[in-house]
């Protein structure tokens, strides 16, 4: 299916636009441009609503019914809203037709604000040389072709299309929705039916033919029919237990993420230990500043400090005192002498010093001088082997400086050690509080509940497996018993042909399947991989690489491979530019396999992404098919600012421009006035490097557009 | 069909290996498989597992009339 038009009325504020789009394979892209309010998500959902009526619109948030009409209509009278839309579809025989949907419905704004609106009505037209054929069941066909289900793959935005890989939904949901896309698109999902069916049909047919072959084989029939009975019962069994052990193991890694993350804050009894630790060392680093306190203390009170503050004076009085030793001065023996001589009455010379001599009278006054000066010498003299006592003590004038850098020393490694240790204790205990302390217990309460369960589960799966695999051993026995009973009594031939044919139906079907479910999915895998790979401009060999590949688990679940045997979380560990690459890849790669013909609409998908990664981006998801891919469509609604950087691929790789803008933007965006009394969205034919009266922008000068004179718009 | 091209596709591989009956009968088991698979599109069991028998009807009866030489 590819679009070719579409015209919508009266939806929101598109009041009458007519859209073309480009059905050409060698240029498969169809540019819709506009500003943030322009009518882009407008337009969506009005292709929406064209296809699938109101299931094809967002649920709204509350109880109040989705308006389809513009809160400027008038109340009270009734709008007719309408969407065309004009399609291509090549059936199976490569033969290609153009059909025309139209869906109408009549809408009554009232003035309390509700919108009652009438029943749908939906036509679909083969359009024809001689005239419009009217198609039955226009919904079914619209169904068959393009499935609501699946109009996440044709029809999205920026922002949704992350939703096969990323956040806003569980993981459960993703894969759901990575899994039915897969069997949808594939066509396994139908396949799958289509055995339950043939193998129904094939069972009758069985029946039949025991039936016509006599008691025995109706017996063996009727043998073989319990069997059967009992595989489908064991296999619904396993089945049940199989989706319970796919819960438990999904709850189990889903507890196991979640207290992976709580742990990658740190483990709480990890962190607990480590912060008594970190407490008694800092109690440790706390003695040893006091004992460096203490050792400075006591070099203060003793006498090391006071030879390093006086011990140069002290050795110079010692000097001065020696030096008066060495003349004698001290320690003052002449005193004795000169008293001696003075009783003796004879000078050392042998003078007289008897009384009434002059000389007596000289060495009086000299014994009167040196007794006033005794004392002093007395004390000089004491001070004199004092001080020979303290250098007898051995004090050093460098040992105070030594104990000081020594104690200094201590302190400020005691104190480095502690700030040092208070910055780890503050961040154990700020990871400790950001644990949720009941919460890992629980999950650890949880885990450790479960992994017994699972084990305990995968016992009983293979104790059910075990019971069909020999149920259908004895009812391989008893059909081989049957069989040859069948052929020996020659039973009604052209029956066992039907059989057989019914059987050769069944087992093409099986294997169809098989190889859909196997070979296929891998290719998707496979080709997702190089998309992605591409478009992030990833070598998975390269050393400092960050993206080793991409897979499509055995869980449906897409994993994104990186260093280390390691799987990026696709939430929290790839960009937006990224998520939006493997959506992409993940589309096109199914679609490319699947070889679906259908179009794929997506609304401002550039947002987030730039340079290299855009420019790639663009180029995949836009170029024309080459050899075995099948013909597609792709349209993208952009803003100017989209457009950047990526303008000349989208000139290469488009067959369609159209520009829509809304005239309520003027004249604050827009240059020229369009008159009209209610805001309106109108589209014009300007590329993406043209504006004219309708679209220009006051911005406009930025992106270099060049200015259309004439002006044609919807 | 129309979302489904690969079950053709591999249908016609994998019919290779099931027992040519009568001239065309791979040929017909891949167009009945088409029809079968077209008939999935009907939500109501037992209408679509009444025209599939009708399909394997249809095919069981070539097949008869091949091998019979006759209608």
């Amino acid at each position: 299916m590819l679009i070719r038009s579409a015209h919508i009325r009266n939806f929101k504020l598109m009041r009458d636009v007519t859209i073309g789009f480009s059905a050409d394979p060698a240029r498969p892209l169809s540019v819709i441009r506009g500003e943030n309010g322009s009518g882009k998500t407008t337009l969506l959902y009005a292709m929406l609503w064209g296809l699938y009526g109101m299931d094809g619109l967002p649920r709204p948030t509350n109880d109040k019914d989705l308006r389809l009409t513009s809160t400027y209509c008038p109340t009270g009278t009734p709008v007719l809203v309408e969407v065309e839309i004009i399609f291509d579809h090549t059936d199976d025989m490569g033969l290609t037709s153009q059909y025309r949907l139209r869906r109408m419905v009549f809408e009554t704004p009232l003035p309390d604000g509700r919108c009652p609106r009438g029943q749908d009505d939906v036509k679909l037209f083969l359009l024809a040389p001689e005239g419009d054929k009217p198609m039955v069941s226009a919904a079914a066909w619209v169904e068959h072709l393009i499935p609501h289900r699946l109009s996440d793959l044709f029809f999205t935005n920026g922002d949704d299309i992350q939703k096969f890989i990323s956040g806003r939904v569980h993981s459960h949901e993703r894969q759901d929705k990575v899994h039915q896309a897969i069997r949808e698109l594939l066509g396994i999902e139908q396949l799958t039916a289509a055995v339950g069916d043939l193998k129904y049909v094939f069972g009758n047919l069985k029946r039949r033919v025991s039936a016509e072959s006599g008691y025995d084989a109706q017996e063996l029939e009727d043998i073989c029919g319990d069997l059967r009975r009992q595989i489908a019962e064991q296999e619904n069994i396993r089945s049940v237990a199989e989706t319970r052990q796919k819960g438990m193991e999904t709850q189990q890694h889903e507890w196991e993420r979640e207290l992976h993350q709580l742990r990658g804050i740190g483990d709480l009894d990890e962190l607990n230990a480590r912060i008594t630790t970190l407490k008694s060392r800092m109690s440790e680093c706390r003695d040893r500043e006091q004992a460096a306190f203490g050792a400075m203390r006591t070099a203060f009170r003793g006498q090391p400090l006071s030879w390093a503050l006086a011990g140069a004076q002290l050795d110079q009085g010692r000097g001065k005192l020696e030096e008066l030793a060495h003349r004698g001065v001290i320690p003052n023996n002449s005193l004795q002498v000169l008293e001696d001589r003075l009783e003796e009455g004879e000078c050392i010379c042998g003078s007289d010093l008897h009384p009434g001599t002059d000389l007596r009278q000289h060495v009086e006054r000299l014994l009167a001088e040196q007794r006033e000066n005794s004392p002093v010498a007395q004390r000089l003299t004491e001070l004199r082997y004092d001080a020979r006592g303290l250098i007898a003590a051995g004090a050093d004038a460098g040992e105070f400086a030594a104990i000081r850098d020594a104690a200094l020393a201590a302190y400020t490694a005691a104190r480095d050690e502690q700030i040092s240790i208070g910055v780890e204790l503050k961040q154990a205990e700020a990871a400790r509080g950001r644990i949720d302390d009941s919460r890992v217990r629980t999950l650890t309460e949880e885990l450790a509940a479960v992994g017994p369960k699972i084990t305990d589960g995968i016992h009983e799966l293979g104790r059910i497996t075990e019971r069909i695999e020999k149920l259908g051993r004895e009812l391989e026995e008893n059909e081989k018993k049957l069989d040859q009973l069948v052929k020996k009594r020659q039973a009604n031939r052209d029956l066992i042909t039907r059989r057989d044919v019914a059987d050769d139906l069944r087992v093409l079907a099986e294997k169809v399947q098989g190889r859909l479910e196997g070979e296929y999915v891998a290719r998707v895998s496979a080709r997702l991989q190089e998309i992605f790979l591409s478009i992030v401009g990833a070598d998975p060999d390269a050393r400092l690489g960050v993206f080793r590949g991409v897979s499509i688990t055995e869980n449906f679940d897409i994993v994104v491979a990186s260093q280390n045997d390691t799987s990026l979380d696709t939430d929290y560990e790839l960009n937006g530019a990224s998520q939006r690459a493997l959506t992409l890849a993940f589309i096109w790669s199914l679609m490319e396999v699947a070889a679906i013909t259908a179009p794929r609409l997506i609304d401002t998908p550039l947002g987030m992404v730039s340079g290299g990664v855009k420019q790639r981006m663009v180029s995949t998801i836009t170029h024309p098919p080459t050899g075995d891919e099948p013909p597609y469509q792709v349209i993208l609604l952009l803003t100017r600012s989209e457009i950047m950087e990526v303008g000349d691929l989208l000139a290469r790789h488009a067959g369609a421009f159209v520009t829509i803008s809304c005239s309520k933007d003027y004249p604050a965006d827009l240059v020229y006035d369009w008159a009209g009394d209610e805001p309106v969205i109108r589209a014009c034919p300007c590329t993406h490097e043209q504006s004219c009266q309708i679209c220009a922008r006051h911005l406009d000068n930025a992106h270099g557009l060049a200015f259309r004179d004439s002006v044609t718009a919807t | 069909m129309a979302v489904t091209p690969r079950i053709h596709d591999v249908a016609e591989q994998e019919a290779l290996a099931i027992e040519e009956r009568y001239p065309g009968y791979r040929a017909a088991l891949i167009k009945a498989l088409d029809e079968v698979v077209g008939h999935q599109s009907q939500s109501h069991t037992g209408k679509r597992r009444e025209d599939i028998t009708k399909v394997v009807d249809v095919l069981g009866r070539s097949a008869v009339v091949a091998r019979t030489g006759g209608s």
